[in-house]
């Protein structure tokens, strides 16, 4: 059963993962410094940092929630790892463990009645300030060691590019496939029935958010390894750029619907469209409506292709 | 979306009326403190005066409790703001002669990007916080890419003086007139009309609203219009109170707005709640931001403080409200 | 069924035009574009990379059109221009410059938004033996070509001095920040600290960042105003903030304190209306947008192997009531910046786009 679901679910992913392998093959052939390994480098660097909040950002939107902390988490992430007061691997693990409690303290929130908008946006205040706190101003200075290993590479491909994308391929196969994703998809799919069915749904929304916690604080290492820097508000384009993610991936704001691995050729045609841009030349405020247009359009084409019966659809 | 609504909450009033309760409480707390913590706190003409410069948060946040009535959640309306500040200082042209036509365009502008949300909502069926914020993130890009990041034109020196001035002598400020104007239309039509009525039926239960025959997509349409316009009219009020126009000013306004309602008892899901408990939502976010500015709290610990304050203001309206109804 | 049918073959329809256009842009400026020079050649044109750090308020909007203008005055010494926009995002600004890097651009003029995270990318471009031309932000290391700004914290300290003594090294002041955690923002306050450390007799009674916005300056100096209706100075390290605090205390009928602020024509406007007799006075500390001109004729130095000075802090330009007179444009927007050296077409062209 949750075979069948997860090949429709699936599915729903193909055009984009067609667009991204077209892309791939003709953009290289079109311009010039899109071949070049440094620009690959750039992209993969720029794109680990998404690929992991959005993969969190999924599992939460999956289950019904929404997640606006995790640009807050990644920039206390960040701030951590900077802060000379501390060792390198112990902010690190701080950076992580400071990540997954945020996210503990979300699903308290929300499993106590508060809407996951409101908690979220609450603790991204309070998450934000605290970072601010720690760090006034971008900079700090993160430990030699810590950094050598972050920005680990086999040119052009940085290691937070593989770590980020085995995180995702993690969190698809633990929805896809464990006790705990079923609970996920049914509370994101009838929250009602999922109580009164006696699921255990309160752990399975803590452990959510948990997951998102975990994954922006690693997001928050790979902004590190990208800056070289702790800055609280580094991770604040990231909560609108995830949820776009989510929606170009076809997991519904409903929750219940929708793939984790999806996320994977949504993060890449963002990535693509905004190298793009910059490399056109073009004025990167167009970026603003290109990227409005790709969403809607992304959407509606899911809106509109989804007369499968809705048990049919829904999967992990 | 329709499929569940049939679950929606019945149109019973007691709940509605103690959450209404719990809102005010919050502000008059908050006024006591704010009263207290600063010598002469209580002079009506400062209260007057902080109510006067906040008025934007509130006349926006009445187009969000509209929307937010109809199930919907309006992510746009600082990037409407920021559009009608745009609008209104390049037709303006610093011209006082020029004001009502730019007046006129300027408050068209937000009705049409509200339009556009609202027919998106309900032509291609797209969730409203995907929707808006993809009309808002083209707006932005849109007005990005016309101004050059350098807004055109100037404020007539005659329509800034509006924002300082105000009846008696100036006490009430117009700003604050406006504010209490719309927010009074909102509750007249909302509950002394009948399309007001049909309005909280759709938002309360969309499934019964329809089977009834009530236009339930006009309805939602309406409610992203007024957002819109009212987006406008904070946007054109904040220009005025700047003196300039400004790409960025209404960005915090978008969640702003929301906590407001929120604040004040308006579910997320829709059908609860009212333009009067929004009022007292407003009113908690200014008090509560005037308190923590005049004890001179670091920004930092400001930001923490309100994150943390929205969050327990919520738990504490759960526990005391909205016992057993889960609201997510 | 069959509206259904023709919406998704629209939506379509769309989403193939959109990548079509996108593609065709790539391609056609790929046309146009930098078949790199030949080796061993010296070239007598260059191709420079501009990264635009921000466009989000009128000083940035200028700094950028000062480039421009700067541009087309080196015309015969400059092939192309690769310009980018980074939105005051540190992480699009690593991705920007990593774009002209792929590009191989022969030189750099970035305005870092964060001096940290700048120092891998500039030694990204120093591994590729391009040039780094740094305007206006100084960045945590000593690899770049060159720089050429005004130092903010001397900006914050000018400003700080000045209002001190006024005041004759006493008396209540307000503090007006911008936005909170930028690296701008804490260095003037960080060189404003440091003055009013030095004075016990100046107490800050109240401070607020207003995020260099009018409107919000307003509003939180009203509410200031009336906790603390004892002042003395403000110390103000925006212009629009400077023009919200005025308008405060006017709207409140307190009388004008000497407060600081910078070279924008709204202020000086504003304060040569006022005149002497008000009790106004002020003092205009900014950094001048025609850094950028500088920035570009040091870049051009370097590609052409002529010497050049590899740090170029600037003493800060400052507006006094002596030099206002002579400063303040009555005739243009209150968003011009008057430290420049546009000529009077390029800034109409800039307000009336």
């Amino acid at each position: 059963m949750i075979g069948t679901t997860t090949r429709t679910a699936l599915r729903a992913g193909i055009p984009l993962w067609l667009l991204v392998f077209i892309a791939l093959i003709v953009l290289p052939v079109l311009s010039e410094p899109f071949r070049s390994a440094n620009n690959a480098n750039s992209l993969m660097a720029s794109l680990a940092p998404l690929l992991l909040v959005s993969a969190g950002q999924a599992v939460v939107v999956l289950l019904g929630g929404i997640d606006l902390s995790v640009g807050g988490i990644v920039g206390l992430g960040t701030v951590l790892v900077a802060t000379p007061a501390v060792p390198g691997w112990v902010a690190a693990v701080l950076a992580l463990a400071v990540g997954v409690a945020a996210g503990l303290v979300n699903g308290l929130g929300v499993l106590a009645g508060v809407p996951a908008l409101v908690m979220t946006l609450g603790m991204s205040g309070v998450l934000g300030g605290i970072g601010l706190l720690v760090l006034a101003e971008p900079g700090g200075q993160v430990s030699r060691g810590l950094l050598a290993v972050l920005t680990l590479q086999a040119y052009p491909v940085p290691l937070a590019f593989v770590v980020a994308v085995a995180a995702l391929a993690v969190a698809w196969t633990a929805v896809s496939w464990t006790r705990w994703g079923r609970v996920v998809l049914a509370t994101g799919h009838d929250p009602v029935a999922a109580r009164r069915t006696g699921l255990p749904w309160r752990s399975a929304t803590l452990r959510a958010y948990a997951l998102s916690g975990l994954f922006s604080g690693m997001a928050g290492l790979a902004v590190v390894a990208r800056t070289y820097s702790g800055d609280s508000l580094s991770g604040g384009s990231l909560i609108l750029d995830s949820i776009t993610v989510v929606l170009i991936a076809g997991i519904a704001l409903t929750g219940g619907q929708g793939s984790v691995l999806t996320v994977l050729p949504a993060a890449a045609v963002l990535g693509l469209l905004q190298n793009l841009i910059v490399l056109s030349g073009l004025d990167s405020y167009y970026q603003y409506i290109v990227e409005a247009v790709v969403l809607v359009i992304a959407v509606a084409l899911y809106e509109a292709s989804g007369k499968r019966p809705a048990f049919l659809a829904r999967g992990g | 979306m329709t499929e569940l609504s049939t679950v929606g909450p019945p149109l019973a009033r007691p709940k509605l009326d103690r959450s209404l309760l719990f809102g005010y409480a919050l502000a008059v707390v908050c006024f006591l403190v704010l009263g207290v913590s600063t010598p002469d706190g209580f002079a009506p003409d400062r209260l007057l005066g902080i109510l006067g410069s906040n008025a934007a948060l509130g006349i926006v946040a009445i187009g969000q409790t509209l929307v937010l009535l109809c199930r919907g959640l309006d992510m746009s309306v600082g990037f409407t703001m920021n559009l009608a500040a745009v609008v209104l200082s390049a037709t303006m042209a610093g011209q006082d002669a020029n004001t009502p036509a730019a007046l006129g365009l300027a408050l068209a502008a937000g009705a049409l990007v509200g339009l556009v949300n609202g027919l998106i909502v309900v032509w291609l069926r797209l969730p409203p916080l995907l929707a808006t914020l993809a009309v808002g993130t083209a707006v932005q890009g849109g007005y990005y890419v016309l101004t050059k990041g350098q807004p055109k034109g100037a404020i007539a020196p005659g329509f800034r003086e509006f924002a300082d001035g105000g009846a008696f002598g100036g006490t009430l400020r117009w700003g604050f007139l406006v504010w209490l104007a719309v927010w009074l239309l909102a509750a007249v039509l909302l509950y002394r009309t009948v399309p007001g009525r049909r309005f909280i039926v759709v938002g309360a239960n969309p499934r019964l609203a329809f089977l009834a025959g009530v236009g339930v997509r006009r309805h939602t349409v309406a409610a992203y219009v007024a957002s819109g316009l009212t987006a406008a009219i904070g946007g054109v009020y904040l220009t005025a109170f700047a003196g300039s126009a400004s790409l960025t000013a209404g960005a915090s306004y978008t969640l702003a707005s929301v906590a407001a309602a929120v604040i004040g008892g308006v579910a997320l899901t829709g059908g609860i709640g009212s333009p009067t408990g929004t009022f007292a939502g407003v009113l908690v976010l200014v008090f509560l931001q005037t308190i923590l500015t005049t004890w001179d709290v670091p920004a930092p610990v400001q930001q923490a403080t309100q994150g943390a304050v929205l969050i327990v203001m919520m738990l504490v309206t759960l526990r005391f409200v909205r016992r057993g109804r889960s609201d997510r | 069924m069959v509206g259904g049918r023709r919406r998704r073959l629209v939506l379509e329809l769309l989403a193939l035009a959109a990548v079509l256009l996108l593609a065709a842009c790539t391609s056609q400026s790929e046309e146009t574009g930098v078949a790199g020079p030949p080796a061993g050649e010296t070239k007598s044109t260059f191709v420079i990379g501009y990264d635009t750090y921000w466009l989000g308020n009128s000083w940035s909007v200028q700094l950028a059109a000062e480039f421009r203008a700067s541009v087309s005055r080196h015309g015969a010494q400059i092939e192309r221009v690769v310009y980018t926009q980074s939105d005051n995002d540190a992480q699009k600004q690593i991705s920007n410059v990593d774009s002209m890097i792929s590009r191989k651009v022969d030189a750099i003029i970035m305005t870092p938004v964060s001096p940290q995270a700048a120092v891998p990318i500039i030694k990204k471009a120093n591994a590729a033996r391009i040039p780094v031309i740094l305007l206006g932000a100084d960045a945590n290391t000593d690899t770049y070509t060159s720089l050429v700004t005004v130092d903010d914290t001397a900006i914050g300290r000018v400003g700080a001095q000045w209002l001190v003594d006024r005041l004759g090294g006493k008396g209540r002041i307000y503090v007006l920040d911008g936005v909170a955690g930028n690296p701008v923002n804490e260095q003037r306050r960080a060189g404003a600290r440091e003055v009013f450390a030095r004075y016990p007799g100046i107490r800050v009674v109240a401070s607020a960042a207003a995020n260099w916005d009018q409107a919000e300056a307003k509003r939180a100096v009203t509410s200031m105003l009336a906790a603390h209706p004892q002042v003395d100075g403000v110390w103000s390290q925006g212009g629009a903030m400077t023009l919200g605090a005025i308008e405060a205390f006017r709207a409140d009928g307190h009388p004008l304190v000497p407060m600081t602020g910078e070279g924008n024509n709204g202020l000086l406007k504003v304060w040569q209306q006022l005149g002497p007799e008000s009790g106004f006075d002020a003092i205009g500390v900014s950094k001048p947008t025609w850094l950028a001109d500088d920035a570009l004729k040091v870049t051009l130095r370097v590609l052409t192997g002529q010497p050049y000075q590899k740090n170029d802090r600037k003493e800060p330009p400052a507006v006094t009531a002596d030099n206002l007179p002579s400063l303040v444009q009555p005739d243009l927007p209150d968003d011009f910046w008057v430290d420049t050296r546009l000529d009077p077409a390029q800034i109409r062209s800039m307000f009336n786009g």
